[in-house]
């Protein structure tokens, strides 16, 4: 229950600025339809009827989910933790009766309720993979919990650094531009050549990339089980990489400001 | 002027000296967007050779045009903007109000930011090798030239618009950064869109032409539409001079 308050709190958070959030929002649709008439015209002008075994309605489709998942997805936590080392008030969080990793879950969770609705919804109304027997159905869902954990494990992974480093401002951009190019978010990455086709489990491609094509009833069982079988792969080294990292963070944090 | 602008530039210039590693990653960040613009566009060629007319080396000259008047913006004015905001809200004109300069222009040339100088010389050297294979005749490339030199200046214009409503709003910081994305969904040849998004982005905000206008004179394709651009661009300008002389009668000082 108290992990609860966290994550009303951060939806609400999400939900203050409605200025800013409306602003957000519209330009994130303004991205995805200069995509979107991109790939029209690509179309249009190829003569193809599909495009990696993607048709123009699809691609349209793939282009708005994935931009979803690219906000679900967010890289929030690792400022946030930021902020806490280096102010000190890591040592407060520390102190409290709670478990840190529990109650970012919680708040990444409240953070993205908003665009989860949106991802549910259209799960649920316009993907086929309710039609599909109950198997898929489970495996579906399945596959989109693990994945949703393997992000935000790699995410705190990534924001242990600020152990170590003054600013991580510099990760924003990064980790936009690897969901972007690899992440399958400017383009599936299906299009690519054969010799790229393992980059599709990347965790970044695991997350936008390959949760859209699922949406979309693109993936076989198999497929389903290989990608699954990658996200918990990735979750494995994910938390290794944490239970390192975090014992020595802790002992070279210096709890300044506190 | 001229004087005070150099002691400015001067100040920039040590700030950058400062915080060298901040620089490097800012000017690598601007780099690696341009590739993945690069990449994308690869893809998009990668299934066909036009698109409304345009090969891959007009895409690039477009999307290369459009960061070249990106780049030319953040160096000149975007450091100056954010630091307006700032002295904006936290009541701290003062200062540069009571100075004998004029305000409007101070507080638009405060800073330079030296790291985007890297990506704006790099994309501008990419784009000299475009229009090298592209051939524009003499004419065409001064065209190419005025075309990029009011580009610049209606970023500019929208970008000033934007951060004087922090004399009137405040907390809404996500109207900054309306004019960036505007100029990056702009980056793309104007005919992908349908009819009524290219007249409302050709004529009435003319973001699209701001993009489009240079790159057609890079491969020899003169448009009228260069005398419509500099005329909004001059209406801009004059708009928010106007803005600002009303916001200052709204700016309450925290001195």
């Amino acid at each position: 229950m108290k992990y609860w308050v966290t994550c009303q709190n951060a939806l609400l958070t999400t939900l203050a600025y409605r200025g800013n959030l409306l602003l957000h929002l519209l330009t994130t649709a303004i991205n995805v339809l200069v995509t979107i008439f991109m790939w029209l015209a690509v179309y249009n002008f190829s003569g193809r009827v599909t495009i990696a075994g993607i048709q123009s309605r699809q691609m349209v489709f793939y282009l708005i989910v994935v931009n979803v998942l690219a906000l679900i997805f967010s890289a929030e936590p690792i400022f946030k933790f930021s902020g806490l080392v280096r102010s000190g008030n890591l040592s407060v969080v520390l102190m409290r009766p709670i478990n840190y990793f529990v109650q970012s879950f919680w708040e990444y969770l409240g953070r993205a309720i908003p665009y989860l609705i949106v991802y549910g919804l259209v799960t649920g109304i316009i993907s086929p993979i309710f039609h599909r027997g109950l198997l898929y159905g489970v495996s579906s869902l399945l596959l989109m919990a693990v994945t949703y954990g393997m992000f935000l494990l790699m995410i705190t992974a990534i924001s242990l650094c600020s152990f170590w480093l003054i600013q991580v401002w510099p990760l924003r951009p990064v980790l936009s531009a690897l969901f972007l190019l690899l992440g399958g978010q400017a383009f599936p990455l299906q299009v690519l050549p054969a010799a790229f086709s393992w980059l599709i489990y990347n965790p970044f491609s695991l997350a936008g990339n390959q949760l859209t094509l699922l949406l979309l009833g693109k993936l076989s069982l198999d497929q389903i089980a290989i990608t699954g079988g990658w996200t918990m792969l990735w979750t494995v080294a994910v938390l290794v990489l944490i239970k390192l990292t975090w014992h020595r963070g802790i002992r070279s944090y210096e709890g300044v400001g506190s | 002027m001229f004087k005070i602008y150099r002691v400015l530039i001067t100040q920039s210039l040590a700030e950058t000296m400062t915080y060298r590693v901040t620089t490097i990653l800012t000017a690598l960040f601007g780099v690696l967007f341009y590739v993945i613009d690069l990449i994308t566009g690869g893809v998009y060629f990668s299934f066909t050779p036009t698109i409304y007319g345009w090969n891959f080396l007009d895409y690039l000259n477009l999307i290369t045009t459009a960061n070249l008047i990106s780049y030319a913006y953040q160096f000149l004015f975007v450091a100056a903007h954010e630091d307006l905001t700032d002295q904006i809200l936290s009541g701290n004109l003062d200062y540069s109000l009571l100075r004998p300069v004029n305000a409007y222009w101070f507080h638009a040339c405060y800073r330079v930011d030296f790291p985007s100088l890297v990506t704006l010389i790099l994309t501008s050297i990419i784009e000299a090798v475009i229009l090298t294979r592209l051939h524009p005749t003499p004419l065409n490339l001064l065209f190419y030239l005025m075309a990029v030199i009011v580009g610049i200046a209606f970023v500019f214009a929208l970008n000033q618009i934007m951060v004087t409503l922090a004399f009137w709003v405040d907390g809404l910081t996500a109207l900054n950064g309306i004019p960036e994305d505007l100029m990056t969904a702009s980056a793309r040849p104007a005919k992908i869109y349908p009819r009524v998004i290219q007249q409302l982005f050709l004529w009435v905000i003319p973001s699209l032409a701001i993009t489009n206008v240079p790159a057609q004179f890079g491969h020899n394709h003169p448009t009228w539409l260069l005398l419509w651009i500099t005329l909004v661009t001059g209406l801009l300008l004059i708009l928010s001079y106007i803005e600002w002389q009303r916001g200052l009668l709204k700016y309450v000082s925290a001195n």
